[in-house]
């Protein structure tokens, strides 16, 4: 008991990396939107990759802690605070019993993940904690959080008097490059679409509506033609995938994605992509961009050499706090 | 002669893949494949998918996370950071792994399929679209229930909710098009067509399919280990049950395994 909800947010949910493995079952993955800062969150406060972290949306829960934390925010920046004070995102902070985290502005990003050092005290479903609102179970009972909720952490012996915001930064450019175009790799169907369609999905703008939820991001200004209307047969799809709806506009799935679909997928966004489309902004513009297969994969390992480095840098730092402290 | 040998079976191998080979491979984003063994609902293409699918399954490299089957396809979605290439890329490896698996014999053990017989009621308290799905085929629904009950169907993939099968295939006379806007509410236990595609409401949802009437079974169990009442492979046959039946029914003295009729 030692996290109280004390104002529910529009969606808050706890998410790790995923449950894999039961999709054959029509058991969506799930997982954190953006798992680059959900990992980042994690290693900042000395955490495993897949520990489970809250995920935030704007507007978003507040919390009381009536136990000392050591925590980090990473993703979205929504302004958070502490009794009133501005606290970074992307650094530890160590709070004091009795804090209460406010989020007041909804300043970048859609995202915004807190990690707990030790951890979150969850039930897993099938091996995950991360929350499947559709068949409700994982994280907490199968729902995003509500006021009254309170959360468990695991037992950290701490002795906090203050509010503390430690003096290193994890540095996150790598992850997020000011370019406005979204790398993606051909989809099956891409061949379906009219020779002006197929020029036009990589020459024009486009942008994220307000239709956008865990499962899927509608965009906008894109209407694209097909040869034909024929229907298809649901076959698998991925988070990313970028599918053409009957209508003409293009739907991106994300984390709460449906296993099977069964609209033509014109492309996929790239894995190392993905952080990046997740925390955009409603009404900002971009283009899509198609690149290789064998550019996409390793565009991705250099992002997880780039992560492993800064779980090693972050570990080192917070182990050493902890020792002096 | 070690080289010679070597050379041969290799040419072997690809022969043998080249005429054994009905299926085409393509990417699904970076992380994920799909084996495409044909564009329609038939039994010869289930009966394939359902082979492939327990080749695949008996033996699966680490580096697959999930293995999808889908009416004409098997996805399978893989770790990027589980493998390490240099020359090719992952998706070269992974496609390997897949068609190294296929190539084995199709006397390959396929486990058997399980049939399953399944307790619907078709008062019409729950055949909400009874009227709908009488029009469309141009018979009493005494009769449409006759066509429903006669077939037996196979559960060719779990998707749309966790636990809803897709089962196919419906009598072309019955075989309703989905509604033209979908029901805000359709309660858990509703069984539905959509075109030759049977399907049942694991969860309260919304849905567009025409329901034809309800079972009293439970078939999504997240306290289970085995959360869903059916697997794709599965082949299932309803039987009628009356509103009493409905109310009465006992799940934990059910066994809903047949050995057919």
């Amino acid at each position: 008991m030692d996290i109280e909800i004390i104002k529910a947010g529009a969606s808050d949910t706890f998410q790790d990396q995923g449950r894999f493995g039961f999709q054959h079952l029509g058991i969506n993955p799930s997982g954190a939107m953006d798992l680059v800062s959900m990992k980042l969150a994690n290693f900042l406060v000395g955490n495993d990759d897949n520990e489970a972290t809250i995920e935030f949306c704007f507007p978003a829960s507040s919390l009381r802690f009536h136990t000392p934390a050591i925590i980090a925010l990473s993703g979205a920046d929504f302004g958070a605070t502490i009794d009133g004070i501005e606290i970074p995102i992307n650094q530890v902070v160590c709070i004091p019993a009795q804090s209460i985290l406010v989020f007041k502005k909804n300043k970048q990003g859609a995202y915004c993940y807190l990690a707990c050092r030790g951890g979150f005290k969850l039930q897993d479903w099938l091996g995950s904690a991360s929350t499947n609102t559709k068949a409700i179970a994982g994280g907490y009972n199968g729902r995003s959080l509500r006021k009254g909720d309170f959360i468990s952490i695991a037992k950290q012996d701490l002795r906090i008097e203050k509010l503390v915001v430690l003096n290193w930064r994890a540095n996150v450019s790598d992850f997020y490059n000011n370019s406005q175009t979204i790398q993606c790799t051909i989809g099956n169907e891409f061949g379906e679409l009219t020779k002006k369609s197929q020029s036009d999905f990589q020459r024009r703008k486009l942008k994220i509506t307000h239709q956008r939820d865990r499962m899927g991001y509608l965009l906008s200004a894109h209407s694209l033609q097909r040869k034909s209307k024929n229907e298809l047969l649901s076959t698998g799809v991925n988070f990313g995938t970028i599918q053409l709806l009957p209508s003409g506009q293009l739907i991106c799935l994300m984390a709460d994605h449906q296993t099977t679909g069964g609209y033509p997928r014109v492309a996929h966004v790239l894995s190392s992509c993905r952080t990046k489309l997740v925390q955009m902004k409603v009404n900002q513009e971009f283009s899509f961009e198609l690149v290789s297969l064998k550019d996409a994969e390793q565009t991705f390992i250099r992002q997880e050499v780039n992560l492993s480095k800064l779980k090693i840098a972050c570990h080192y730092a917070i182990n050493q706090f902890t020792i002096s402290y | 002669m070690e080289p010679v040998t070597v050379k041969l079976s290799f040419t072997n191998l690809t022969s043998a893949l080249n005429e054994s080979k009905t299926y085409s491979i393509y990417s699904v984003g970076d992380t994920g494949l799909t084996i495409c063994f044909g564009n329609g609902i038939e039994d010869e293409v289930y009966r394939q998918v359902q082979i492939a699918l327990s080749k695949l399954k008996s033996n699966p490299p680490s580096g697959w996370l999930d293995i999808i089957p889908a009416y004409t396809s098997i996805t399978i979605i893989y770790k990027l950071t589980n493998y390490s290439t240099y020359k090719v890329s992952v998706f070269e490896v992974v496609k390997r792994e897949v068609e190294e698996r296929l190539i084995e014999s199709d006397d390959f053990e396929i486990a058997t399929t399980r049939l399953l017989n399944i307790p619907i009621c078709f008062d019409s308290k729950f055949a909400l679209d009874k009227i709908r799905l009488e029009q469309f085929a141009n018979t009493s629904f005494e009769h449409l229930i006759d066509i429903f009950l006669s077939q037996t169907y196979n559960v060719y993939l779990l998707g749309f909710l966790p636990g809803f099968p897709y089962m196919a295939s419906v009598d072309k006379q019955i075989a309703a098009p989905r509604l033209a806007s979908p029901r805000k509410l359709v309660e858990a236990g509703s069984v539905g067509i959509a075109g030759e595609q049977t399907g049942i409401y694991p969860l309260n949802s919304p849905g567009g399919w025409n329901i034809i009437g309800r079972t009293p079974l439970r078939i999504i169990d997240i306290e289970s280990s085995t959360p869903t009442f059916f697997q794709p492979g599965d082949r299932v046959r309803f039987f009628l049950i009356t509103l009493e039946d409905f109310f009465t029914f006992d799940q934990s003295q059910f066994n809903p395994v047949g050995d057919g009729y």
